[in-house]
């Protein structure tokens, strides 16, 4: 996927989408290819965004989960035949092992035909059968290939008459080994060169025996063909040239029938690559419980039961719940809470969704009405950018913002904790300017923080999460692991809309106490609070 | 009986399936031992396959480059080698392509339809040679022979292989110090499995000088486990000190079933019968000589 088009890499490793291309894997090196030049739709495609989204549902919904495993399996089967191909077209030979790939691929795309049939996927495989029949003859057991006789007369011939040279020589080898062993009582003479002992021999080696070297106890010896033998070895090697000859002369007719059809093999490998990515993206739909998204002509992003899976899916492993969440967008929005309550991981869900949008991809939500937008920026906490790291906090934020703020594109921002680093006063004023900005433009922003009355401006949206529900006694903290999910229990992440009468509180001095933070620190602080409200 | 038979025999009696021929050097007659495996298990109709640590049945060392003795497997015979060491001829059925890579291209499996001089060539991991004799034994192989390097033993640890040990002129500079060499290691390589009910120290990774000096000074008494002897990273005096003082064992044993000896070397000539001698008092294992069909036993 070519995320850099969408975001820059502090963006995408905010939003995880690394984590998403993961899930994404498809089973063929056709298919990597293909995800990997996916590219995001641009505003004013929302109809072909809108088409690919909902075609992968409805393959989802049309599927079962099995049936895209077996289309996966064969896909997993298939060999990369590419080198094969561009080696055929550049008339190099191509070798036995080539063959055996080239037919596996063409039964292999034959058997995905029918499967994607089988799987209501509206686009279909070419299967190259020039290429399988001109393989055909070399077809043996399961899958295997052998330059098997069939491929042509001449090459039945010169192997029978190898075998015969063959079986010629091999007899009078037997015979003249077998001669040897029985002169020399041994039981058999299984190597090429061997020993014989000088205290075993009685008078002088047999016939048929040549000394490669004497020593003072033995004999290092080979066997010495005679004259019948050594021209059937002559006429052994002569048609042992010939079988060669012939089955290589076989090897050129079958690639150069390869190289007349390597159009149409190469269609059926860009077949198998588009088939991956749906079969892939169907997968994905079905396992999330995804759905496609409406595209909407306008920067705008509307949802219900939105789910950031690579959160959701962290806190599965650890036997905790994810909250959906609804969010409806304007221009400029502010979303406040209490610390936990998961503001990041709203602006995260929002990222998230925003991008399998833009690549048309099905989006883990109930619901979800979106623009394309052409850039996704996450601004904030978790995109310090380390080639600055000379500079400070802000510092680097600020920079960050300017070279952000260059661009032109109808973008999502994502601003968490904008300014933390400052004064509150002077953070709050440049957050403001900042999203009054950004909704002028083509944009849609997303701010999460703690800064108070940002809602003075009739123009930006304030939304906060409804955070601790009653009033509970902390529980006693000694675990993190049991504190947090005390915690979660408590907390209400649901996000709602809210007038600039309803303050939002960030309990931060409460959730420090859950937490199980010195008590009597704790007290402390909330003294030195209420003295202040005061 | 062949020095083949005979070989074959002995890891019937163990019940092993697969055989791994390990050399202590270069050119100590591994691929005659292989070779004579290859015609006994024909001799016997058996359809067998055979695969490489490493590089082996080449027509000349790719160090030396002088001729070395050839591996002409019979037809049917299921092998497994890079395909870029795979002649063209006699062609071969492929019978299927690994995605195991060797640096001389992927693993293929080969049938023989015609006699055929071929070279092998494979992975150097334990878990890829894992692999390929799975598959060997899926493509119907009912033995599976295995050709190793000394220094791609690892590559063989906690395999239930048959391994047989060649050793030759070629490992050392006289009779004696081949011998000792050949001792050694089977020494080594038939470390005992460690005993679960009495106390242990597990090693992880190799147990080396360094280690064994450790365990002694801090007068280890309990039984100190490797993975499998190829963890040992000792040789000669330094292991037989180890063992005097330490009880060294692992958790996956190897069968050690034979020695073989060649006494002709690239360089050198041992006296047969003195090497065969030496070798079957050092490793007390049966010893074979495929040159001069003799068998050597310990006293």
């Amino acid at each position: 996927m070519n995320v850099s088009r969408l975001c820059d890499a502090a963006t995408a490793e905010a939003l995880a989408l690394g984590w998403l291309e993961e899930q994404l894997a498809t089973a063929s090196e056709y298919g990597r290819e293909r995800l990997r030049g996916l590219e995001p739709f641009d505003p004013g495609a929302e109809s072909d965004a809108q088409q690919q989204a909902s075609r992968f549902v409805s393959i989802a919904n049309a599927a079962g989960p099995e049936v895209l495993e077996s289309i996966r399996e064969a896909l997993r089967e298939l060999p990369d035949v590419r080198g094969q191909i561009a080696r055929a077209r550049l008339g190099e030979v191509l070798t036995d092992t080539d063959f055996f790939m080239l037919l596996r691929f063409c039964e292999i795309t034959a058997r995905l035909s029918s499967l994607v049939g089988n799987a209501f996927l509206d686009e279909g495989i070419t299967v190259c059968s020039e290429a399988r029949d001109a393989l055909a003859a070399g077809k043996s057991g399961a899958f295997g290939f052998y330059l098997a006789d069939e491929f042509d007369p001449t090459l039945a011939a010169r192997r029978r008459e190898l075998q015969e040279a063959e079986a010629q020589l091999e007899r009078l080898r037997r015979q003249l080994a077998e001669r040897v062993a029985g002169e020399l009582q041994r039981a058999q003479i299984a190597t090429d060169q061997f020993i014989v002992m000088r205290d075993e021999v009685h008078g002088t080696l047999p016939s048929g025996v040549r000394v490669v070297r004497e020593a003072p106890t033995y004999f290092l010896c080979e066997l010495e063909l005679d004259s019948p033998a050594l021209e059937t070895l002559q006429q052994r090697d002569r048609c042992a040239a010939a079988a060669a000859t012939a089955e290589e002369a076989v090897r050129v007719r079958l690639t150069s029938a390869i190289a007349g059809c390597a159009d149409a093999l190469e269609l059926s490998a860009e077949g198998a690559g588009r088939i991956d990515v749906t079969v892939a993206a169907a997968r994905f739909a079905q396992h999330y419980r995804c759905v496609a998204a409406t595209y909407l002509r306008e920067p705008s992003f509307q949802i219900s039961d939105g789910r950031f899976l690579p959160l959701e899916h962290d806190l599965a492993l650890k036997d905790r719940s994810y909250v959906p969440i609804a969010l409806t967008l304007e221009r400029a929005n502010v979303l406040t809470g209490p610390n936990m309550g998961g503001k990041s991981a709203a602006l995260c869900t929002a990222g998230f969704i925003a991008a399998c949008a833009a690549f048309g991809l099905p989006v883990p939500a109930g619901k979800a009405s979106v623009g394309l937008f052409s850039r996704i920026c996450w601004l904030g906490i978790g995109a310090e950018d380390s080639a600055q790291e000379l500079l400070s906090s802000f510092a680097r934020e600020i920079v960050r913002l300017r070279h952000m703020l260059e661009e032109e594109a109808a973008t999502l921002w994502l601003i968490d904790e904008f300014a933390r680093t400052t004064a509150p006063d002077e953070a709050r004023a440049l957050l403001l300017a900042l999203l009054r900005r950004l909704g002028e433009g083509k944009n849609c922003a997303l701010a999460a923080t703690h800064l108070g009355d940002l809602d003075g401006d009739a123009k930006i949206a304030h939304f906060a999460v409804r955070g601790l529900r009653g009033d509970g006694a902390p529980v006693a903290a000694a675990d993190t692991g049991d504190a947090l999910r005390a915690l979660a229990e408590r907390m209400d992440y649901r996000i709602q809309r809210v007038s600039q009468a309803q303050k939002s509180e960030s309990d931060a001095i409460e959730l420090a106490g859950y937490l199980g933070l010195d008590k009597e620190l704790v007290e402390s602080a909330k003294e030195i609070l209420a003295r202040c409200s005061r | 009986m062949s020095v083949g038979e005979a070989l074959l025999s002995l890891c019937d009696a163990q019940g092993m399936r697969s055989i791994a021929v390990v050399g202590t050097a270069k050119n100590v007659g591994k691929t005659v031992v292989v070779g004579t495996l290859c015609a006994a298990l024909h001799a016997r109709g058996v359809r067998f396959g055979i695969a490489s640590v490493g590089r082996d049945g080449e027509t000349v060392d790719v160090v030396d480059t002088i001729p070395k003795p050839r591996l002409r497997l019979h037809p049917n015979t299921i092998a497994a080698t890079a395909s870029g060491v795979l002649s063209p001829s006699p062609a071969c059925e492929i019978l299927d392509v690994s995605n195991l890579a060797t640096a001389l291209g992927p693993v293929v499996f080969i049938k023989t339809m015609a006699p055929a001089f071929v070279e092998l060539a494979g992975p150097p991991s334990a878990s890829a040679v894992r692999a390929l004799k799975r598959r060997l034994f899926e493509l119907g192989a009912q033995r599976v022979i295995v050709d190793g390097a000394i220094d791609r033993l690892a590559a063989l640890a906690g395999e239930p292989d048959a391994v047989i040990v060649a050793t030759g002129a070629s490992a050392a500079a006289t009779a004696e110090a081949a011998a000792e060499d050949a001792g050694a290691l089977v020494q080594r390589l038939k470390t005992p499995a460690f005993d679960p009910e009495q106390p242990y120290i597990r090693i992880s990774g190799a147990l080396d000088a360094m280690a064994v000096s450790e365990l002694i000074r801090a007068n280890e008494m309990r039984q100190v486990v490797v993975t499998d002897p190829t963890r040992i990273a000792l040789r000669g005096h330094a292991l037989i000190r180890a063992r005097e003082r330490l009880r060294i064992a692992c958790e996956q044993p190897l069968n050690v079933v034979a020695v073989t000896v060649a006494s002709i070397g690239r360089d050198r000539y041992f006296e047969p019968r003195a090497l065969a001698r030496a070798v079957a008092v050092q490793t007390n294992l049966p010893v074979f000589d495929a040159y001069t069909d003799r068998l050597e036993r310990a006293a």
